[in-house]
């Protein structure tokens, strides 16, 4: 296990960080401890965020400095970080009382969407089809929604897959590109610039305002992939929670 | 171009929504008091470029912040006072000499789509503002509510001049004007301000940095001598906000802005006190900048020190309003 640590993230924010690896139980300890924070809030925190070993509080210095009494001559940031400090050694459920939820996605490898298939063959030393199998091997896990709006991290692939980013981020990719970076796989939820190797598209939405939540997709969900045909693409209706 | 921005989305950063807001947030809130508006309602972002609006009926606004100069029927309007402009009266702002973005609020707020709480505009995702985008000539802008100065009205009787326009005898104290771009901010060690070399921290607080002109709303790439971080080619993302600057592989500072991603695998060199943050808003490019580091207790005590001039403009301005 990796030392614990809080560290201030400028002065209206810490970040609690369980450790720098890819790993699904510090993944769990920072859902776990979200849970916490939301289920006994620390008046002042206005949001958490997690992140693969981090869960990062953005907070009202002026609230938090009425709400946690502390000596004084000791900070606001301070204060929040030895009250944090305590929270954190009380003992926390680790895993989530029920299973995480498991979703399916329909992904289509055709060439027209799999812009870098051919690329991370190569890179792999095998065929297209033989990634695609790879590809939808596994069930992943969301780590986190992060880099645009609805962007799931997710991972962690096979050895095989990895791949770096590309050296030219393309400028534009397709909402819903599906892509694959070192050993995770991500979707790209807009019309944005890409640095991931594109290898499929889904057609269902992960980000949409008008909803609630916005978000299809979020932390310590599981994920498959299915694949689908050109002909499918079209018809494959989305379950929205 | 100018677009709608509010005080930003915030609580939704767990699902990759940047912040968003006004970039000068003290410069935006303070234009939006002098109108008798919440200091959150939404006011239009003007950024360095010029821009001709049409009043179509009589309104009531301030211009606050740097880059443009408002011109009211081809003359000169004051910035940080109430200004009441009668109908068919022709805005333009011009460029200003220094400075980067002004906001101009209206009584009443500005109408915006608004999308998971905020009208600011945040563009690649199309939410807020005018359908999502920043402005386009043809649209409409409309106020959202009545406001505080139908008071006002009763109470101020500023007359229009043969210009077409009249301004508030009072206003903002100019000597407090937020909408001055800074030579030097004040800044806490970053999480990985240890993993950078003697040399590399000490050229970052010594050396002068030069504004690129990359600079966006997401944030500003920062010319000047390369900052290597040592070991940490693997750093997983985590978190990061508008202040933070991280440095990119090839040893660039880039300091992350309003519309900033909501995290990060660059080390984080610093974190600009959030008290300076809103005056780096009226950073151009080309323009220099110094860092000096600072305590948290200082960070705390600049911030608190700021909000407590903000509670005296909306004091000194609400007893305008209040009969």
């Amino acid at each position: 296990m990796e030392p614990w640590r809080i560290y201030a993230l400028g002065d209206r924010a810490l970040t609690v960080s369980f450790g720098d690896t890819l790993s699904d139980l510090l993944s769990e300890t920072v859902l776990s401890l979200q849970q916490a924070l939301q289920a006994d809030p620390i008046p002042g925190v206005e949001e958490c965020v997690p992140s693969y070993a981090t869960l990062t509080l953005y907070y009202d210095p002026a609230v938090v400095r009425a709400s946690l009494p502390g000596p004084p001559g000791l900070s606001v940031s301070e204060r929040l970080a030895s009250h944090l400090w305590q929270r954190c050694q009380q003992p926390t459920p680790t895993g989530s009382a029920s299973s995480p939820r498991l979703v399916e996605i329909p992904v289509c490898y055709e060439p027209d969407f799999g812009l870098d298939l051919d690329l991370v063959a190569v890179h792999a030393g095998m065929t297209v089809d033989e990634v695609i199998e790879l590809h939808l091997s596994r069930t992943y896990r969301v780590y986190l929604i992060g880099f645009v709006p609805g962007f799931p991290y997710m991972g962690v692939t096979d050895p095989r897959l990895d791949i770096p980013r590309r050296a030219e981020p393309r400028q534009r990719v397709a909402p819903g590109s599906v892509a694959l970076a070192g050993r995770q796989t991500g979707i790209y939820p807009l019309e944005t610039p890409a640095g991931w190797q594109v290898i499929g598209r889904t057609p269902w939405t992960l980000f949409d305002a008008k909803r609630t939540p916005a978000c299809w997709l979020s932390a310590g969900m599981e994920v498959r992939f299915r694949r689908i045909g050109l002909e499918d693409f079209a018809s494959t209706s989305q379950p929205w929670p | 171009m100018p677009a709608l921005q509010d005080a930003g989305r915030k609580g939704h950063r767990a699902q990759g929504m940047p912040l968003s807001g006004a970039m000068d947030p003290d410069a935006y809130r303070s234009a939006n008091l002098l109108c008798g508006n919440h200091p959150d309602a939404v006011a239009l972002e003007l950024t360095l470029h010029g821009a001709s609006l049409m009043a179509e009926a009589e309104v009531w606004l301030a211009h606050v912040g740097g880059g443009s100069l408002l011109y009211i029927n081809d003359v000169p309007a004051p910035m940080g006072r109430l200004l009441r402009v009668a109908p068919f009266s022709l805005l333009t702002f011009q460029p200003a000499g220094r400075g980067c973005r002004s906001y101009l609020a209206m009584a009443g707020g500005f109408a915006a789509q608004i999308d998971l709480g905020s009208g600011s505009t945040y563009a690649p995702a199309r939410l807020g503002g005018v359908q999502g985008r920043s402005l386009q000539a043809g649209d409409l802008l409309t106020p959202a509510a009545p406001g505080r100065v139908l008071t006002a009205r009763t109470q101020l009787s500023i007359p229009i001049g043969p210009d077409g326009w009249g301004a508030a005898t009072w206003g903002m104290d100019v000597r407090l004007d937020p909408a001055t771009a800074p030579d030097t901010v004040r800044v806490l060690a970053g999480a990985e301000w240890e993993a950078f070399s003697t040399e590399a921290r000490q050229a970052f607080l010594e050396a002068s940095f030069r504004v690129h002109p990359d600079a966006n709303r997401m944030g500003y790439p920062l010319q000047g001598p390369a900052l290597a971080a040592q070991g940490l080619g693997s750093m997983r993302s985590t978190a990061v906000c508008p202040g933070t600057i991280q440095v990119t592989p090839g040893g660039t500072p880039f300091l992350l802005m309003s519309d900033a991603q909501t995290v990060g695998g660059y080390p984080r060199v610093a974190h600009i006190f959030s008290a300076d943050l809103p005056a780096c808003g009226q950073l151009r490019p080309g323009d220099d900048l110094r860092f000096v580091l600072g305590s948290i207790s200082e960070a705390e005590e600049a911030l608190e020190g700021r909000q407590q001039w903000f509670r005296g403009l909306e004091a000194s301005v609400r007893c305008r309003f209040d009969a």
